[in-house]
């Protein structure tokens, strides 16, 4: 990418980051809070810090037991 | 009604724990932001990542804000409600394979409530993410590309809930009758997708299709104006809501609770 790094409208792009993050953080600490994944733990922990917005998704829609 | 308030607040305490609260609006708002900003950059992204051949022009109308919102609201359409029918298909059939409903049971608490308080708990998680969703999607559209009249999108968001109403309570009525989760959000899906698309085929003769929900949203947002057929399919989306709940409950009393 060779936007220069001033340039990029941070004002319209951080609250999206931001959110992402929390997202990511929520799935991180539920993950590693969690007895038992269904499907080994550090792969979704992988799928959570590298697939944006839909790792933690699949975590959250699969990864987890209910109960 | 004390019964019903306890298992509510129950049913939100559950939410607040497996993050349901926190992640499906979160999700939601991102889906409504992104949608503002990717049609407001897609010259630039273009640009930097299309690998087009030096010299090429690409005339591109920027999307007015009410087709910016309608997009935002056909990716509720998709993505959205996948997610909430994903989210929800465990609500009664995992209770009861867990014999969490077992235990709720054996205390003398009527079927309704329990069904009820159930729905009342959907219902708030979807209403919550819709709305802020929206919001904050008007909010990016307004800023980035063009104000939309705010009575408008009121208007749309109330009439769009409903849909999203009436697939939540589908996807109730699939977890109670049936027992795994997959095969409830298969079939919950499965329904909603064919009502879709039969409407959309067939849409002159099924004006008082659900479906057309999404379509007299469409309809607000742009004309600001409602079509004639708005009165019978909200009508018959509620009816159907109704009927739907009363055989949950009706379904769910003489349903074994111990599998």
């Amino acid at each position: 990418m060779n936007v220069p790094l001033n340039e990029i409208p941070w004002g319209a792009i951080a609250p999206i980051l931001v959110l992402q993050l929390i997202l990511m953080i929520t799935a991180l600490v539920s993950c590693i809070r969690e007895e038992k994944t269904n499907g080994p733990k550090w792969l979704w922990i992988l799928f959570i810090l590298f697939i944006s917005l839909i790792g933690p998704v699949l975590y959250f829609v699969f990864g987890r037991r209910n109960n | 009604m004390t019964q019903w308030t306890v298992l509510y607040r129950k049913e939100m305490t559950e939410m607040v724990r497996n993050y349901k609260i926190l992640w499906i609006p979160i999700v939601f708002i991102l889906l409504g932001v992104m949608q503002p900003v990717s049609s407001y950059y897609m010259p630039e992204i273009l640009d930097t990542f299309g690998d087009l051949p030096e010299g090429t022009i690409l005339e591109m109308p920027l999307p007015t804000g009410a087709e910016v919102l309608m997009q935002v609201l056909s990716n509720y359409g998709m993505l959205g409600v996948l997610i909430l029918v994903l989210s929800a298909m465990g609500v009664v059939s995992s209770e009861r394979q867990s014999g969490v409903a077992g235990m709720v049971m054996i205390k003398p608490v009527p079927y309704s409530s329990y069904i009820l308080s159930k729905w009342a708990g959907l219902l708030t998680i979807t209403l919550i993410s819709l709305f802020i969703g929206y919001v904050a999607s008007w909010y990016y559209t307004s800023l980035l590309i063009e104000t939309v009249a705010f009575e408008r999108i009121f208007q749309s968001v109330v009439i769009y809930s409903i849909w999203l109403v009436f697939v939540v309570t589908l996807t109730l009525f699939f977890s109670t009758i049936m027992k795994g989760n997959a095969s409830v959000a298969f079939v919950t899906i499965l329904v909603i997708f064919s009502i879709s698309s039969v409407t959309s085929i067939l849409g002159k003769n099924m004006t008082w299709s659900p479906a057309k929900m999404p379509e007299h949203t469409g309809q607000v947002l742009l004309s600001g104006e409602l079509e004639s057929g708005f009165l019978l399919a909200l009508i018959t989306t509620i009816a159907i809501i109704i009927v739907v709940l009363l055989s949950s409950i009706q379904i769910f009393k003489q349903k074994e609770l111990l599998e």
